[in-house]
């Protein structure tokens, strides 16, 4: 299961920075990003190259930081791919919390991230209707 | 069970009041040496008191009488029988000042070990002080008492919170006195060093100078693993040794060989029937250098009065955990509510940590309450809608403690300030209207 940096943030200008000033330091690369944010408080989410290291450094600098499994879903990128893949996971009662997604692959294919209730099941689900389920190894060398 | 004081401490009641009459009467006419009491207790004569209860013909001394009268106004004894200063935290308004007899320390001394030894501590343990010396009570009223025990006592101080946690390592600290704020936050520090605070010797805490709910009592315990005993006192009534906890823990025994108690109406100053909650009154019964008269302390609690005695076979009045100052009482929309009900509440979520502030401000006519909360990193499993959860789950239930809406701020940990005394709890921005 590929592992997701969550971090717990006061919403405050310079906040955002002196987070990724801890990555940065710790010498972990950035993949992706997210900010799922409210007006006084929010949580930053990060993949990494090294997310056990990244989540290490955080914990140093006395983050308040949590390691979240969540699913990396290969999918082409073309319009309507996301949708059919949440109505599936919806059909068997899958909640998802929380999702974003990048292009890699000169614009051919993309990565979704899902933060779902139950992961497990989840990828189980995906896995029955064909999708890839991306690996840590390949998603942190990405 | 042991005792400091055996026969003081199960004195009966009936030996206890005719006690309290006696040395009653000596009290008022020893403050007639005063300057202040000398025109104040014209009109009074202590011969016919002969009930403890009769202490309500005297007038009230106020903390105000204490101000004006600065500096040697109320002492009754020649300059040179004085043998110590004290003055008071100043947690509102001017400091006051308080002189003792060499009497007097013996006495407050022999008091406060009564006190240790009724938490089960003895000569064998290891006596953390962490708490300010200096002219403030708690630092010199709780060493003394613990030497006068026979404890090895390491005056510590506060700050320096590494070193503090350095000593308990070094010296294997048994038992240690500090402010509920600050004993939560050297358990942050010891976490953030990579010490689990359970795994020290500690067995026995002393917490007192700040009034604080059972549920930081017990979040103490729990973090610590030991046992921790609330203390009451005032530096007007000597400091620390006023009334302690024994190990019941249903309420503090308040000395009534030395001091005598009465809960009046703050408003009108009419004494209260027992159980009412009301000030504490109190007369001291044994101080030479200066003896004080229903001293209306400003604090505000009750008696226990269950109909039942102490199992611990005390015979000394138990009063309640303080509920606040009467002047820590904040009105917010017209409603009267107290900082420690809104602690109460915060500290029965285990994802929030020790430190919070409430923040009052006006926004045009309306007071608005905020409060700080930090949350326990432990407990954050990165999910922004659990936190939402949170965050209304904790707003519902101040709502129902203290009827006004408050907001509700989380604050990444150690972001709130730490205190090493008497923590700012509260922030009134209000202003004037």
């Amino acid at each position: 299961m590929v592992k997701q940096i969550n971090v717990f943030s006061e919403n405050r200008p310079g906040k955002l920075e002196q987070i990724t000033g801890v990555l940065a330091a710790a010498n972990v690369n950035i993949i992706a990003v997210k900010i799922s944010s409210d007006e006084e408080y929010g949580v930053l989410k990060f993949l990494v190259d090294d997310p056990e290291k990244g989540f290490r450094a955080f914990k140093q600098a006395g983050v308040t930081v949590s390691l979240k499994d969540v699913l990396a879903v290969g999918v082409e990128n073309k319009p309507g791919n996301l949708h059919h893949m949440l109505r599936i996971l919806k059909k068997d009662n899958i909640d998802v919390e929380d999702c974003y997604g990048f292009v890699v692959d000169s614009e051919k294919k993309a990565i979704v991230i899902l933060e779902v209730d139950n992961p497990a099941a989840a990828r189980k689900i995906l896995e029955q209707h064909k999708y890839r389920l991306i690996g840590s190894s390949e998603l942190y060398s990405l | 069970m042991t005792f400091w004081d055996k026969h003081a401490e199960t004195l009966p009641r009936d030996k206890l009041e005719v006690l309290q009459v006696k040395r009653l009467k000596d009290t008022v006419a020893r403050c007639r040496k005063s300057i202040f009491y000398r025109k104040r207790l014209k009109d009074v004569d202590e011969s016919r008191f002969s009930k403890p209860e009769d202490v309500s013909l005297l007038p009230f001394t106020t903390k105000n009488d204490l101000r004006i009268n600065y500096d040697f106004g109320l002492v009754t004894v020649p300059r040179d029988e004085i043998v110590r200063m004290h003055s008071s935290s100043g947690t509102t308004g001017k400091a006051t000042v308080i002189f003792h007899s060499r009497t007097d320390i013996e006495t407050w001394s022999d008091l406060v070990a009564r006190c240790i030894v009724m938490t089960g501590a003895n000569k064998a343990d290891v006596f953390q002080n962490i708490i300010s010396y200096g002219m403030f009570t708690g630092g010199l009223g709780l060493h003394y008492g613990a030497e006068k025990v026979g404890m090895l006592t390491i005056p510590s101080g506060v700050g320096n919170t590494k070193r503090q946690i350095q000593l308990m390592r070094d010296f294997n600290t048994t038992v240690f006195h500090a402010t509920p704020s600050y004993i939560l936050y050297v358990s942050e520090v010891m976490v953030q060093e990579g010490f689990d605070p359970k795994e020290f010797d500690l067995r026995i805490g002393f917490v007192g100078a700040e009034p604080h709910s059972e549920q930081t009592r017990q979040r103490i315990e729990d973090i610590y693993d030991i046992s921790a005993f609330n203390s009451y006192g005032m530096s007007e009534l000597n400091g620390p040794g006023v009334a302690f906890e024994c190990e019941e823990k249903n309420g503090m025994h308040l000395w009534e060989d030395q001091y005598l108690l009465e809960v009046v109406d703050p408003d009108n100053g009419e004494v209260l029937a027992p159980g009412e909650e009301g000030e504490l009154v109190i007369t001291t019964l044994g101080r030479e250098a200066m003896p004080i008269l229903r001293y209306r302390t400003g604090d505000l609690a009750r008696i226990v009065d269950d109909g039942k005695k102490c199992s611990c076979s005390r015979t000394h009045v138990r009063i309640s955990r303080i509920k606040g100052r009467c002047d820590d009482m904040l009105i917010v929309r017209g409603v009267n509510l107290y900082p420690s009900q809104i602690e109460d509440v915060l500290m029965s979520f285990p994802e929030v940590a020790t430190t919070y502030q409430i923040i009052l401000e006006r926004e045009g006519s309306l007071d608005s309450l905020t409060v700080r909360v930090e949350l326990y990193p432990k407990m954050f499993d990165g999910d922004l809608r659990k936190l939402k959860k949170l965050e209304s789950d904790i707003l519902k239930s101040i709502q129902d403690e203290i009827v006004v809406r408050p907001r509700i701020e989380f604050q990444e940990p150690g972001s709130l300030p730490r205190s090493e005394g008497k923590a700012v709890r509260v922030v009134d921005m209000r202003g004037e209207m």
